[in-house]
């Protein structure tokens, strides 16, 4: 449940003369606090969580430590004190939700798993990057904005893998290149001179 | 057959992640992308890029040239034991004869040797430059060379970003000379010198091919250690030969194995060592390998530190660490020579500063 409704939950919960006198322990001293907070404090520790906001204006909640171990952008918003985690979200204009939901699985698979054996985490990616044709262009532009270093290699290293042994006119259907940009005469010189390439 | 996924459908991909993607691929692909549009066409080309794709790959793109019957070929060490290891049949630049000899290789060139020619040649691209070294055929000078005491090499000065051909020659009076040409001033210099050690002088006759790593070349003088010209001081130094290996061997004959100094030493045992110095300049790095073969003559160094080479009566064989035969092949054709050299899409500078292509 997101951390802002268990808030709001408790607090409707709880009679009103309570929220005025709550008092909590803090580094020794008492410290009036939010009720809400001691309850979660009693249950476990809250995880601080970062909201980020997609294209489409829908907004994820992710634990800001899965965020901050895998894009540098983000670690480094979160640095500066740019972000503010009462108030701000951060908005990811050329993000949309399909694309930012999968970069927040990634990462945050890859934090809770990253104790994981090698095979393990490679079957997982496997199957992570099993996506349709719009949807690894679309990672890729995510994950080259946001700065994730290994997502970024891991989609690099398929693409290499799909094109490797590939004929030009494929390459071409591939990376839709409508225009090679040669001259008609260069183009024919080509091909007669490596009609195995094409 | 299912078609391959598209990778963008909306815009372009920039430039910058295009150069990511190719930066990964290996020579011989690229080679062939070149002909996908004029922008991959500008990148593939481009000097910086060259430099950079060889700096991310070097250790991974390693090939064997193999010489003989008139043939040159290229073979991807990874492959030698497969059924059909894909070998690349290679066309010998400027028509030079079968007798061609490979004087030394360095960041995907190759420097053929033929007199008078010195042929500079970079089997992935063809892109090759001709030398010609016929000032020191001996009519041509006034004290007498001694045609058989040269030494070749090829190498790479990492401060001056150029290449130089190196001959370093003796002349009847024992007086030894260094000649080099280096490709960005384009002509011949020559400086007397004296090797390190008077030993080398009757040894480095022997005219062993020049081998060139960390930015130097280094010789087999059949001395007590091996003889090196360091790239960037231009001066000689040496390496001294591991202590244990100790003074009783048949022969010892240095060796340069994927990207390793390696001596191979035959004792009168039935056992061929090879000394692999697995530190470059590290003494303590010596690192011995018993073959239970005599005579066993190494070709390659794999990424699992094991050894391929040829066993005397025939075959391929891959020995590990211990010693332990791990795979062999009988069908071998031993007559040819190998050379190790690695892919890549470099050219040479030029005293104007552009690449170099001649036919």
């Amino acid at each position: 449940m997101e951390l802002l409704c268990i808030r709001q939950w408790i607090s409707g919960l709880l009679p009103t003369w309570l929220s005025a006198w709550c008092i909590k322990p803090v580094g020794g001293a008492l410290v009036r606090q939010e009720p809400e907070y001691i309850l979660l404090a009693l249950m476990g520790s809250p995880l601080k969580k970062i909201m980020l906001c997609s294209s489409e204006k829908e907004i994820f909640s992710v634990e800001e430590q899965v965020m901050v171990q895998h894009s540098v952008i983000i670690n480094n918003m979160i640095e500066d004190g740019s972000y503010n985690h009462e108030e701000s979200k951060i908005p990811l204009d050329c993000v949309d939700s399909k694309t930012l939901k999968k970069v927040i699985d990634y990462c945050t698979h890859h934090t809770h798993h990253h104790n994981d054996n090698q095979e393990d985490l490679e079957a997982w990616d496997a199957q992570f990057l099993n996506v349709d044709s719009n949807g690894l262009y679309d990672l890729l532009m995510a994950a080259n904005y946001l700065e994730i270093r290994n997502l970024l290699d891991l989609i690099y290293g398929t693409i290499k893998n799909m094109i490797k042994g590939k004929k030009i006119d494929e390459i071409r259907r591939i990376f839709n290149i409508k225009d090679h940009g040669f001259t008609p005469e260069e183009e024919e010189q080509n091909r007669k001179e490596y009609p195995h390439f094409y | 057959m299912e078609m391959t996924k598209r990778i963008n459908y909306k815009n372009d991909l920039p430039n910058e992640l295009i150069m990511e993607i190719l930066t990964r691929l290996p020579v011989k692909s690229l080679m062939r992308f070149k002909c996908v549009s004029k922008l991959w066409f500008a990148i593939i080309s481009n000097d910086s890029f060259a430099k950079s794709h060889f700096e991310r790959s070097a250790s991974s793109s390693h090939r064997i040239l193999c010489h003989g019957d008139g043939e040159l070929r290229s073979i991807d060490p990874d492959l030698l034991f497969h059924k059909d290891p894909h070998t690349t049949k290679l066309s010998i630049p400027y028509s030079l004869s079968a007798y061609v000899r490979i004087q030394g290789s360095c960041r995907g060139f190759i420097m053929l040797q033929e007199f008078p020619d010195l042929v500079i040649w970079n089997p992935s691209t063809g892109v090759n430059k001709r030398i010609s070294y016929d000032h020191l055929s001996p009519g041509n000078l006034e004290s007498g060379i001694i045609l058989d005491s040269f030494m070749f090499g090829f190498g790479y000065d990492a401060r001056r970003d150029d290449y130089l051909a190196i001959i370093v020659w003796c002349d009847v009076n024992g007086r030894r000379f260094l000649e080099y040409f280096s490709v960005r001033i384009n002509k011949w210099e020559r400086v007397e010198i004296a090797l390190p050690r008077p030993s080398m002088d009757a040894a480095a006759s022997l005219s062993s091919p020049g081998y060139y790593l960390n930015g130097a070349i280094h010789w087999d003088t059949s001395s007590d250690s091996i003889l090196v010209f360091d790239m960037i001081e231009r001066e000689f130094f040496e390496i001294p030969l591991p202590e244990p290996l100790g003074k009783e061997f048949m022969s010892c004959c240095l060796e340069l194995l994927g990207g390793f100094l390696c001596l191979s030493v035959w004792r009168e045992s039935k056992k061929t060592e090879i000394w692999v110095m697995k530190e470059y300049g590290v003494a303590s790095s010596w690192t011995v390998y018993r073959i239970p073969k005599s005579n066993f003559d190494p070709l390659y160094f794999t990424k699992s530190d094991e050894i391929i080479g040829f066993p005397s009566l025939g075959g391929l064989a891959k020995y590990d660490e211990k010693g332990e035969l791990r795979e062999c092949m009988e069908n071998w054709n031993y007559e040819y020579h190998f050379w190790m050299y690695l892919e890549s899409l470099l050219s040479l500078p030029s005293s104007s500063g552009i690449a170099w292509k001649e036919e």
